[in-house]
């Protein structure tokens, strides 16, 4: 099966790659993508549903070959990963609470310095809003972004947010996402924080 | 080596940090540490070499700092008298 996502805007690819992921019975299915975020994303989420994906690239183009119902070690690995809680932090201001800014500002950098410090550790952190400045240039809180990061947690901005706030080109650490990958994350979350 | 200054209030923490900050120090944010205070608050973090000079400019502005501490490299913190 060829799937052909090429000149396609967000979340579309995504959306593709799940609806030929539920018809698809076993085997290998391709997706052609011009894109680097819906790349990245479409990569992210056959991933997350335990396929394996190689990524080759012609010219301005990428094929992505997805292969579904690994059998062995890569299965286990995904069943062992699915019995861990899966702890979601959803973070929609730069600013923690309503209230005074600098104040929130100030409480949203401890809140987050802390969070480093305790377990269990978040899986995702979901930025959205004005949330996505913490993630961006000027931000007092990259180093932090990153120790997670290094910890294993996905960090996912909100893309259309980017947009909005012109920060499109400042992320500094995590991922541009979109609102399918963002509502799949909170759904499939064991516990959902939200400061 | 750090230097963390606890304040008796978020207001001087605020000024302290704006301050600092205005002035080329390179100051950080952080929640007290539970070591130091249960108290629910946060605290200026500061290399510890900037310390002389971040105590003249708060002298100056009259921003009070309650207590100064040095978090040493294994984080275990020791109260420090300017």
């Amino acid at each position: 099966m060829e799937i052909d996502c090429r000149g396609k805007a967000c979340p579309q690819p995504v959306l593709m790659a799940k609806q030929a992921l539920e018809q698809l019975k076993g085997g290998e299915l391709t997706l052609i993508v011009d894109d680097p975020t819906a790349h990245e994303n479409v990569e992210r989420f056959v991933t997350s549903q335990g396929c394996s994906v190689k990524a080759v690239k012609r010219e301005r183009d990428v094929y992505l070959h997805i292969r579904k119902g690994m059998a062995g070690d890569e299965t286990e690995a995904v069943r062992e990963e699915e019995k861990a809680k899966r702890v979601v932090v959803y973070i929609n201001s730069h600013l923690l609470g309503v209230g005074d800014e600098a104040l929130g500002s100030i409480l949203m950098r401890a809140f987050l310095k802390t969070l480093l410090d305790l377990e269990p550790q978040p899986n995702h952190l979901i930025l959205i809003n004005s949330g996505v400045r913490l993630a961006s240039e000027g931000s007092e809180v990259l180093e932090t972004l990153r120790t997670f990061s290094e910890k294993g947690a996905e960090i996912l901005s909100c893309g259309t947010c980017l947009d909005f706030y012109g920060l499109k080109e400042k992320l500094r650490v995590g991922a541009v996402s979109n609102m399918f990958v963002i509502a799949q994350a909170l759904l499939g979350a064991d516990r959902l924080i939200r400061p | 080596m750090t230097c963390v200054i606890i304040f008796g209030s978020i207001h001087r923490v605020m000024k302290a940090e704006k301050l600092l900050k205005g002035k080329g120090l390179k100051v950080d944010i952080i929640p007290v540490p539970r070591e130091i205070s249960s108290d629910c608050g946060v605290a200026i973090e500061l290399p510890v070499d900037v310390r002389g000079e971040a105590s003249r400019l708060m002298e100056e502005n009259r921003i009070l700092a309650d207590e100064w501490y040095t978090r040493d490299d294994g984080g275990r913190f020791h109260p420090l008298a300017l």
